[in-house]
This record gives structure tokens, sequence and C-alpha cells, in this order.
């Protein structure tokens, strides 16, 4: 019955909130937040995803006033579209937001598979992370770098198998986009998972594989993987001296995760979460316990995080027009 | 010898021996309640663990895992509702057992035989992992549609009286299976144009609805206010020296069965089980008291499906490969601590890989003393009238659905697919054909199709390392075997 | 009804399931742009399968039909049938419920509380009233404990 009355007393607070939003939204952000704020997460419990965000909240949570709280919901499930899809349907009260990484904003829309348009569809609230995804060749490869690799497979066309995790994602779309500059044809394998992906390279089945830096430092270390190229624009440190696609001439790809908000959220309320986003990506704390994972911190202000956003959308649909997906 | 005593001194300490524990308890409850399970009993734990030290965390999520294989059999004994996909197979002669029998018997044997599994799984990761893992890379996606292939025809050995009835059954499963999003091209199959579907239909939803959902009805129709057993007698949980001798071969074989296909990451224990079972009442004396109550039938997939634990820890020590979802949130424990797991992770972590190696070992031994101190009450379920039960654990079913996902979709669908395997059940379809066949649908169809887009189509790769022509030998013996024996029974039926 | 009823309805319903799934299936296969990998394509084998069943299926309902033995033509029994459907209707009102309202463990308890009574109302309405009461708070308090507070879920 104790939590009937607490979450009756929620509703109408919520209520209340709900009838200060629609009067002209000047100092929204005062006294904000009243209530707990609900973070979308777009992975299960336990996951990768889910776990940098459980490490990151409750620094985010010091740094906002009124003793503000937040309550985690995993919406898993179809490339994080189901999660982006509630952070769409929720109300712009400032009470929802939603983690999301770039396939459900930038790929996933121009599938049809989302029931919203675009990234234009929400406030772009600041960029978190970053990751970097790396072509990797195993051990006793006869390749030592892209050119090589790229030069057999144009002599061989569709013998070079490269594995990828999965179709029209960020490791997919990137491979494509560089089979049409390079003017090669590469056989792409799909796997489920990267490490599916890890394991038919170490057993021999592909000639190169597509996989995230974190997952390969302890071969790389060893020498029975060996990550030739970035896929994506950042580099992590230490992979310094891997070059970009960027620094051999290619079209990059791009990999960041943030955090969004509905459409319409009050910009006051929006400029309140990503100064308190900003001061925790600053804390020492936070920043060891993320450099420990491995995990590039790259805040980003609103403006920097949507012209991102704006440039790899651009990227991602030619792609897709020219494969001819999309006309 | 000197370096095992100090991995054992800094074994043995409070923090540690409280972890294994506290992770025992959690791993057992949330195993046996249905739709909860292991992965949400370790997720549930992980974040307790950035506050420890890195054995004790890792033992932990280890010991949670452990006795969460087990406590998915004391639910599927007790109630016929397996807590967790990989105790689907001991219901088959579990539940029997604990009904016309005993209860205390039957989960003595089940736990039992899941620490024996248990401990074969520590020792394998102890002496060969790390040969084994690089055996384990030979098998690539040709070996990997073989294997489901043989998986399958293990259904036939389940298969009830109405052979196309059992058939169907195989069939839905494989159908179910195939729902959702396809990993090699990106289509949407039989989705309905429900985001909810793109990822296949939800396992747990799948399981709840079709074991416990349809249990529960059919509870009702056995009677409200009478319970399975109504008085003491079987609750007694000892095992003569007989009856313990007599699961020494299916729990060997089921060992076997489990850390070989624990190994291999993406089969695991959900598949693991159902070979063990196959192979042990294709090879017992008495195939025909399987799915009675047998013994053996409840040893075979319950020492498997522990056994596959340890095994899965080979490729996930060793290679930095995750070979399940369980295993998957572990290694979040590892990278927190800023361990990476791979090949150099036995020089750079020594201490800490042969603490996990004998923590291990001792996180089974705590699932059977914590098992045997709560067999007892577990088997008083059965004393408990069914309005209760039924009760209680529909609303259990339901929250453990919903826990995985926050999915209202998932909810419905899982008492939709609840009333129709009630009718199913009724109507003599096997239940476990369906689970059976959506397990290994994506290994044999993904890998299938896979193996030809390696070869750009040629057929050959099956037949193309000593591995797959060693399972394509096996498939035709197998086949061979029961035409023989098929054209043999019906001689002696007519002549 | 009897088996032979209900075993010809569960055919029909499983032939039409598998056509769905294939219409399905190939309808939204065809809206899709993909590569044609070599070999097999995404509905080749999902296709085999629903052919499958609707000819397993159909071969059931012909056995089924000619089979009139005594047994196949016997009324089927449900003990307590009305008590199956009384907890699905009363599941469905829950879910509903839980789902356009919220309030969880609200629900939950009056779910609880009204299974318990029902399935217990051989004993006396106050009885089971009293015993329904009892298992319902001391089951949602549990479920409040593990899932509210130990884990954290917002139901």
């Amino acid at each position: 019955m104790f939590t009937f009355l607490k979450k009756t007393a929620t509703t109408s607070l919520a209520v209340a909130a709900m009838v200060l939003a629609t009067a002209p939204s000047m100092g929204a952000a005062e006294g904000y937040p009243e209530k707990p704020i609900t973070w979308i997460v777009p992975d299960g419990a336990g996951g990768g995803l889910d776990t940098i965000v459980r490490t990151i909240y409750p620094y985010v949570e010091k740094n906002l006033p009124n003793d503000a709280t937040f309550v985690l919901k995993n919406l898993p499930g179809a490339t994080q579209t189901i999660a982006v899809s509630a952070v769409y349907n929720a109300e712009p009260d400032g009470y929802t937001i939603g983690q999301a990484s770039v396939a459900p904003l930038t790929i996933m829309p121009h599938l049809g598979k989302t029931s919203y348009s675009g990234y234009e569809d929400f406030e772009l609230i600041s960029n978190v992370f970053d990751a970097a995804h790396y072509i990797v060749l195993p051990e006793g490869s006869p390749f030592a770098n892209l050119e090589e690799l790229l030069a057999h497979a144009k002599e061989n066309p569709g013998k070079v198998r490269v594995g990828v995790d999965g179709v029209f994602n960020v490791q997919h779309l990137p491979l494509l986009n560089l089979e049409l500059s390079a003017e090669v044809d590469l056989n792409e394998i799909t796997y489920k998972s990267s490490a599916e992906t890890k394991k038919a390279l170490l057993g021999g089945e592909i000639e190169a594989g597509i996989m995230p830096s974190h997952i390969i430092i302890s071969e790389y270390e060893a020498g029975t993987l060996k990550p030739i190229v970035d896929v994506m624009e950042v580099k992590p440190d230490y992979f310094a001296d891997i070059p970009s696609l960027k620094d051999l001439g290619y079209t990059p790809s791009q990999l960041f995760v943030g955090v969004i908000a509905p459409k319409g959220t009050p910009s006051d309320i929006q400029a309140t979460l990503a100064g308190a986003i900003k001061a925790a990506l600053e804390e020492p704390e936070l920043i060891e316990a993320l450099a420990k994972r491995k995990i590039m911190i790259n805040y980003n202000d609103s403006e920097t995080y949507l012209g991102r956003m704006k440039e790899l959308d651009v990227v991602n649909k030619g792609i897709l027009v020219d494969l001819g997906v999309l006309k | 010898m000197d370096l095992f005593f100090n991995d054992l001194a800094n074994l043995f300490n409070l923090t540690n021996i409280l972890c294994i524990l506290l992770g025992t308890v959690v791993g057992m409850v949330f195993g046996a309640l249905p739709g909860l399970g292991t992965v949400i009993a370790v997720a549930l734990l992980l974040p307790v663990t950035f506050t420890l030290p890195p054995l004790a965390g890792i033992l932990m999520l280890l010991a949670t895992y452990q006795a969460g294989e087990y406590g998915g059999s004391i639910s599927a004994i007790l109630l016929g509702v397996p807590g967790t996909p990989q105790a689907a197979a001991t219901v088959i002669d579990g539940h029997p057992m604990a009904v016309n029998e005993s209860p205390g018997k039957a989960l003595s044997f089940s736990l039992l035989s899941s620490s024996i599994g248990g401990i074969f799984g520590g020792l394998v990761l102890i002496f060969i992992s790390i040969p084994l893992a690089k055996f384990a890379l030979n098998f690539g996606s040709p070996e990997y549609f073989l294997l489901g292939v043989i998986g399958l025809m293990a259904v036939g050995l389940l298969s009830g009286t109405d052979k196309v009835k059992s058939s169907i059954s195989v069939l839905l499963g494989l159908m179910a299976g195939t729902v959702g999003v396809d990993t090699l091209t990106g289509v949407n199959r039989a989705t309905f144009n429900q985001p909810e579907l793109m990822d296949g239909i939800n396992l747990v939803a799948f399981l709840v609805g079709m074991f416990a959902i349809s249990e529960l009805f059919l509870m009702i129709s056995k009677g409200l206010n009478t319970s399975y057993s109504g008085d003491g007698r079987s609750l007694k949980t000892g095992l003569s020296a007989k009856e313990v001798k007599g699961i020494a071969k299916p729990t060997l074989i089921g060992s076997l069965i489990g850390a070989g296909t624990g190994i291999l990451p993406g089969i695991g224990g959900g598949a693991s089980c159902w070979f063990a079972y196959a192979v042990v009442s294709k090879t017992s004396k008495t195939p025909e008291a399987f799915g009675k109550g047998c013994a053996e039938g409840i040893a075979a997939p319950e020492s498997s499906n522990n056994a596959s634990a340890g095994g899965a820890l080979v490729p996930f020590l060793a290679l930095g490969i995750p070979g399940s979802a369980a295993i998957a949130i572990i290694m979040g424990a590892f990278i927190m601590h800023g361990i990476q797991p791979g090949p150099n992770v036995f020089t750079a972590e020594r201490d800490l890989v042969y603490g996990i190696f004998y923590g291990f070992i001792l996180t089974t031994v705590a699932m059977y003393l914590v098992g045997r101190l709560l067999t007892p009450a577990f088997s008083r379920v059965l004393v408990v009238p069914n309005s209760f039960l039924v009760a209680i654990v529909f609303v259990l079913c339901l929250i453990g659905i919903y826990a995985s996902k926050s999915a209202f979709f998932d909810l419905w669908l899982a008492l939709g697919i609840g009333v129709v395997f009630y009718i199913l059940k009724r109507l003599n379809y096997s239940v476990s054909s369906v689970i059976i066949a959506y397990v290994l649908a994506p290994i044999i169809e993904e890998n299938f199709r896979r193996s030809l887009t390696l070869s750009n189509g040629d057929y050959g790769v099956f037949f193309s390392s000593i591995y797959s022509i060693a399972l394509v030998l096996m498939i035709v013996a197998a086949l061979g075997g029961s035409i023989f024996a098929d054209i043999k029974k019906r001689r002696t039926t007519t002549g | 009804m009897t088996w032979r009823t209900m075993n010809s309805i569960m055919s029909i319903a499983l032939i039409m399931g598998a056509i769905g799934y294939a219409l399905n299936l190939n309808h939204s296969a065809s809206q899709t742009i993909f590569f044609a990998s070599s070999g097999v394509g995404p509905t080749y084998f999902p296709n085999v399968l629903a052919a499958l069943v609707v000819i397993l299926s159909l071969v059931t309902l012909v056995k089924n039909l000619r089979d009139k033995s005594k047994e196949n033509c016997a009324v089927i029994l449900t003990p307590n049938a009305g008590y199956i459907l009384a907890t699905f209707a009363l599941v469905v009102a829950f879910l509903l419920s839980w789902q356009f309202f919220g309030f969880f463990y609200l629900n939950a308890f009056v779910l609880l509380t009204v299974l318990m009574t029902l399935y217990r109302i051989e004993f006396g309405l106050k009885n089971s009233l009293i015993v329904g009461l009892i298992t319902s708070v001391s089951t949602t308090g549990f479920l409040y404990v593990l899932f509210g507070q130990v884990l954290a879920l917002s139901l």
C-alpha cells in the first residue's frame, strides 16, 4: 500500500509538471528536477552499454541540482530502436532522456525500420564517448597493411573474406564504403557478435574481421591478432600508431554514443543536463573508472554533437544510396 | 607445489568464502524462479562486484552461474517448469520421479550429478584449458552446422507415440527459431511489423509460456486444494550406495558432453543437456524407463549443464570469447577491474587466474553444501496445495518475463503461447521437441548459410576438415543405425 | 467437444498459422533490398518449414478424421475448466491494468487475492479471503523487496 501512496504522489507531481510545461517554458529549469528522471538504456541489464551508463549516472546525479535521481530503464533490442522509439514517444518535460549510439539515429531510419524519421526528431543533449573499430588480421596473415589486403582483393574478387557483426550497421557500412571507394569486391561474412568474429578470425575461417578496439588488446599484445586500420575517426591512445581510414585517404565512419531527449524538451533543462554530464565527465574518479574499461570519453556539447550526427547521416545515407538500398 | 599452496592461501579468506556463499544462494533461488534465470542473477550481482577485490567479485559471479545451473532443475523437477533453458531436459524424468516416487530423491540425484559435472568442468578448466581452447577453434561454421543437425537428430529419440505430431512439433520449434531479423541479410522474417520480434521470439517468454503457463493450467485441472504429495514420507533426500552407483555412467557421459559442448562458444548448456539426454537414453540398459522418472534421465542433463559452465570458461579465459550471455556479463566484471581475458591473462594475471580455477571448484562444493541444506525445504513445495502454487508461480512468471526486457509485448506473447501449448500438450504434441528445435534452429540455419557464403556456394565446405568429415560420418552412422533398428523391430513384430 | 473435433481444429489452426507465417515472411522479404549472397537466401528454410507443417498437419487432419475409435470420439473432459477460464480472464485483466495504468504491486496484490479467494472458495468466503490476503501481502512484499529495492526495477 505504501508504494501505491508514493506512486500517487509522484503522479500528481507529474500532472503538475505537465501543466507547468504547457505554460511558456521560461524558467522551466527552476526547481528541476522535482522527481526522478528516467534514463532509457538501449541494452539489457549487465550488457556493455548498460554497465557504462550505470558507471556514469551517479556522477551526473551528483552534478545536478535539487538532489536529482535517475531511474534506469533497460529497453534492449532491434539495434537500439526500441529504446530510441521510447524516447521519441516520451513527454518532452525533461524527465525522460535516453542513451543512443549512431545506428538507430543515422542508419535504421533510412532503412524504414523506425517510427521516427531520424536524428532531427530528437534533442541531442551531449555526446559522452566514442568507440574505435579496427580491421584486424590474424597471426601469420600474408598481408602487412590495408594496401596489401586491398591489392590482393583486387586481383581476387570475392575471395577475401571479412567478418562483420551484422548487416547495415556501424561495421558493415564503412566496409561497404571502403569496397566502393577502393573498387574491390570483398566477401563479407556476417556473424552475430564481435565475439563470434574473433573466434572465426582465430580459427582461420576468414582472412580479416572488423572488431571494436577494446576486445583485441590482449591478442594484440600477444601477437595473435593484428589491427591494421581504424575505420572510425577517433583513435584510442593504446593504438595510436595504427593509421585510420582518414589517414589513408578514405572516408572514415564514426561511432559515438551520447544522451538524447524528446524533441521540445525545454532548452534550459537541456542546458542543465548537458552541464551536469560535462561536469561528471571531468570527475577524476569517473575518468579513472572509464579508462580502466578502455572507454574513450569524448564530451561534445549539443552543437558539436549535432554537427557530427549531421555529417555522419550524410555519409551513411550516401553509402545506402550508392548501394541501391535507398533512392 | 609451492605455488599451489600459495594459491589456496589466497583463496581461503573470509571475503571469498562469503562471496561464494552469497552468489550460490542468489544463483540457486534465481535459477529456481521460472523466467528469472542465471543471466538476471549474474546481472543483478554485477554492480556489487565493483566494490569487491577482483577475485572475490569474480568468484561470486561464477558461484551464481554455477548454482543457477542447478537451481533451474529445482522447479523443473518439482513443478515441471524449467527455471532455466538449460534445465528443460531435466523435466522429462525429474518431474515424474518427484510426483510418483519422491521429490527429495529427484532433487538429490540432480544435486549430486550437478556437483560432479561442476567438478569435472573445473578440472577440465584447470588442466587442459589452453590446448582445449585451441582445439575448439577448429570448429568453424560448417562444423557448427553439423553439430546442430546431430542435436536435431536427438529429438527423434525423445519423440512420443505419434511420429507425425512429433515432427510437427520440431517444425514449429524451428519456425519459431527463424523469427526475427535475419543475421546474414538483415531481412525481417515473420516479425509482423513488431519491433519486439526483430531480435526473435524472446527465449524467456517462449520458455515460460510453453512450460510454465501451460503447466499451471494443467495443475488447475488436477485439483486446486490437493497437493502433489500429501504426506512427508517422500521428502527424504538420502540416496543409497546402489542408487549413486546407478547414475555413475550417465553422470560421466553427461559431464564429458557438457564440457565438450561448453568449450564451443554459442552452443552451451541449452543444447548440451539434450545431447547428453539423448546419448544416455540411447546407450542405457533400460531405455524404456526414460520419460517415466528414471534417475539416469536426471543425471545426464544435470551433469552436462554444470560441466558446460566450466567448459564455457575455457574459451572465455584463454581466448577472450564469451560463449553465453551469462559469461558475457561475467566478462564485464573482468573489464571493470581492468583485466583483459585473452592469451595474456595466464601470464599477466597468473594469481588471479589460478585463484579462479581453484575457486571454481570451491563454488561447486558450496553449491553442493547449500543444495543439501535447502533440498528438504525445496521438496516441501510439493506439499503446498496447488491453489497457492498456481497463484504465486503465475505472478512470478509474469514478473520474470518483464524483468528481462521491460516489454509488455513479451507478456502477451507468453500468455498466448501458454494457451496454445496447453492445448497442444493435451493433444499429445511434444513440447520438448519444440524447445530443442527452437534452440538449434539458428545454429543450424545460420551456420549452414554462412558456410556456403564462406565457400562461395561450394558444398564441399562440409567435407573440408577432418572434424567435419567425422561429424558427417557420425550423422550417417546414427541414421543407418536407427533405420536398421527400425527394420529389425518391424521384422520381430510382424514375424 | 470431442477429441476428434479438437484435433481437427488444431490441425486447421496450424495450417493457417503456417500460411500466415509464410505470407508475412515473403511479404517483408520482398520489400527489402538485400544482397544475393551465394547459396541459400533468407526465406528458403522458413518456406520449407512452413510447407512441411502444412503437409504434415493435413496428414494429421486426414488421419484424425478417419479415426472413429471410441477414445477419439469421446468428449474432452477438463476438470475445473471454469477455474482455468477464470484464471486466464483475471490474468488478462491484470496485464491490461498493469500495462495501461501501471501500479504493478497494487495489481499483483489484487490478482493474488482474487485468485486465492477464488481457488479456496470451498473453505468458505471468509476463510479463503483471509488466507488470500495473507498470501498476497507476503508475496507482494517479497516481490517489492526483491524487484523494487534490491534489483531497483521500475515496474
